[in-house]
């Protein structure tokens, strides 16, 4: 893609350098060890490094929060507000449609839609990740890796921001409160950790190719209609059940939406769910490190 | 005292130009323009030339100007050597503590008040914390900026930008300091304060390079200088040299 410029360290060369115990060649004490061997592999991955300072990442996200809804009245509480609209009309509209029980209906949409902002969010908006920070790009030297943390934490105050609602829910007993709940914690913590390597390889990609973000802004509806979040799994009868089973934004939804209801999570969720994780940080930290470098020419 | 070095060996940097349509970019008009790098084509893809061939070698203690036409590098030079820039080919060598202010804008959201400004800048900069509060001590002392501080920045004029950041960039001590021209906005109180800055930072045997078309500046600071040509290192030499050379160039 840009053929004059120098390659940078393969992986094996850098656990080679990491791998390195002391430089005197003496044994450090085993807890020593493990710290550096977890280092070690933490720095594996250029994503990682963001880990050192949270402090910057988490301030430029929420001082983007803050940006998009200054001088509103409702501020970042507007999210809340969309959504809750949202639910009230939907389920008044579908609810009747499909026969449900309200109640059941709108708790069922209510988490369903929390988990598919941060899934469309994925889809859309974090590929701006490194086209939203271009003058600290081409202006700082704050490492790259700490836009797509910035971004994904900016997906994350969101969701906390939809979470009140179901604290509303909870209150009114629209939706049980038990032990399951609990889950919710290592599920948005498995979702954000999911958020990072897509966001990271969704920046790049948004920043070479510009078509990228028409094209997905049309697509998201459609990812939207295919993905039991109005309807539930089990109205898919016959082949169309495919439909369910192969689209991972279904078991993405299902992580957040069982916890949220007070329901256990299945273990294929579970297991997609982390499957999904492991791959896209190897696959992540490879285009990162493929293509970091090139960020500044094309934002 | 710390080692305070900037090297450039035979450095190149293409910079590809993205968007349909670059073919147009290849038609007579653009292959030689008087501003700007040469506009090259490589397997198909349209590239600027930005820099051709760049060595040089400045140490502590020493203050080096970039001299040339629009578009001729000064600022693409000063941004590679901050590492904004990965080389395309050569090498690139620092050694020292990098500032620089390369335009008053700073990045900052113009919602921001000054007195977040200053924090928001140590974050990013990764000031260890302890030395906060006298950096933001330094800088009300420097801008004389006062109550203003406390108004978010979009109410501040251009010369008031450069007060801060130029302020900022001077702030936090550095061994080496680039500076691209902005720093021209300031009125004549605050030039006369910043030059007593930069003779200290100079005294303590800093680095200084300076990008700007301000002979009268370049004067005030600078004691060589380069002159650059479509990103090619024309001449180097004494500042009054460099600047003869330059006036020459572009009179004829």
């Amino acid at each position: 893609m840009f053929p004059l410029a120098p390659k940078s360290r393969s992986l094996t060369a850098t656990l080679k350098w990491r791998g390195k115990a002391t430089t005197d060649g003496s044994k450090p004490h085993h807890s020593v060890a493990i710290l550096r061997r977890t280092q070690a592999y933490l720095s594996l991955s250029p994503l990682t490094a963001p880990l050192n300072n949270w402090r910057l990442w988490t301030t430029l996200g929420w001082l983007d929060m803050l940006q998009t809804y200054r001088r509103t009245s409702l501020g970042p509480w507007w999210i809340t507000a969309n959504l809750t609209v949202f639910v009230i009309a939907m389920t008044f509209v579908y609810g009747a449609l499909f026969g449900v029980p309200t109640k059941e209906y709108s708790a069922y949409v209510l988490s369903g839609m929390i988990a598919w902002y941060w899934l469309s969010a994925l889809l859309g908006e974090v590929g701006n990740c490194f086209i939203n920070y271009n003058y600290f790009i081409k202006s700082t030297l704050i490492a790259k890796a700490q836009f797509v943390w910035a971004t994904v934490y900016k997906v994350f105050l969101t969701f906390m921001h939809n979470i009140a609602v179901v604290a509303v829910y909870i209150l009114l007993g629209l939706i049980p409160l038990n032990l399951y709940t609990l889950q919710i914690v290592p599920a948005v913590l498995v979702l954000f950790l999911f958020s990072i390597p897509a966001t990271a390889i969704a920046g790049i990609l948004f920043a070479r190719y510009r078509d990228l973000q028409r094209l997905i802004s049309g697509a998201v509806i459609i990812v939207l209609m295919f993905t039991p979040v109005f309807w539930d799994a089990n109205m898919m009868k016959g082949w169309r059940t495919a439909f369910v089973a192969v689209n991972p934004f279904h078991y993405l939804i299902e992580l957040v939406r069982h916890p949220l209801l007070g329901q256990p999570l299945d273990q294929s969720t579970i297991a997609v769910a982390v499957l999904l994780t492991v791959v896209g940080w190897i696959v992540g930290t490879l285009f990162f490190r493929r293509y970091e470098r090139y960020i500044v020419f094309w934002i | 005292m710390t080692e305070c070095h900037v090297r450039l060996d035979n450095v190149h940097l293409s910079i590809p130009i993205f968007g349909p349509g670059q073919q147009r970019l290849f038609r007579s008009p653009f292959r030689r323009t008087s501003v700007g790098g040469n506009v090259v084509s490589r397997n198909g893809r349209a590239y600027v030339d930005a820099l051709r061939g760049v060595s040089l070698d400045v140490s502590r203690g020493e203050s080096l100007a970039l001299i040339g036409h629009n578009g001729a590098g000064k600022s693409t030079l000063l941004r590679l050597i901050a590492g904004l820039l990965p080389p395309t080919v050569g090498n690139r060598l620092v050694e020292g503590s990098l500032g620089w202010l390369f335009d008053v804008a700073g990045g900052m959201s113009g919602d921001l008040t000054g007195h977040e400004c200053v924090r928001y800048w140590c974050l990013i900069n990764e000031v260890p914390r302890e030395h906060w509060p006298s950096i933001i001590e330094d800088v009300v002392s420097f801008t004389d900026l006062d109550s203003y501080l406390m108004l978010p920045i979009r109410t501040y004029s251009d010369g008031m930008r450069a007060r801060l950041f130029a302020a900022l960039a001077t702030a936090w001590k550095r061994d080496i300091l680039l500076l691209d021209e902005g720093i021209g906005a300031g009125d004549q109180a605050f030039q006369q304060k910043f030059k007593k800055r930069l003779e200290d930072f100079l005294q303590h045997a800093g680095l200084l390079i300076i990008a700007s078309h301000s002979d009268e500046l370049l004067r005030r600071y600078c004691t060589r200088g380069i002159l650059l040509v479509h990103g090619e290192v024309c001449m180097a030499g004494t500042l009054e040299e460099t600047l003869k050379a330059y006036a020459n160039s572009a009179n004829y």
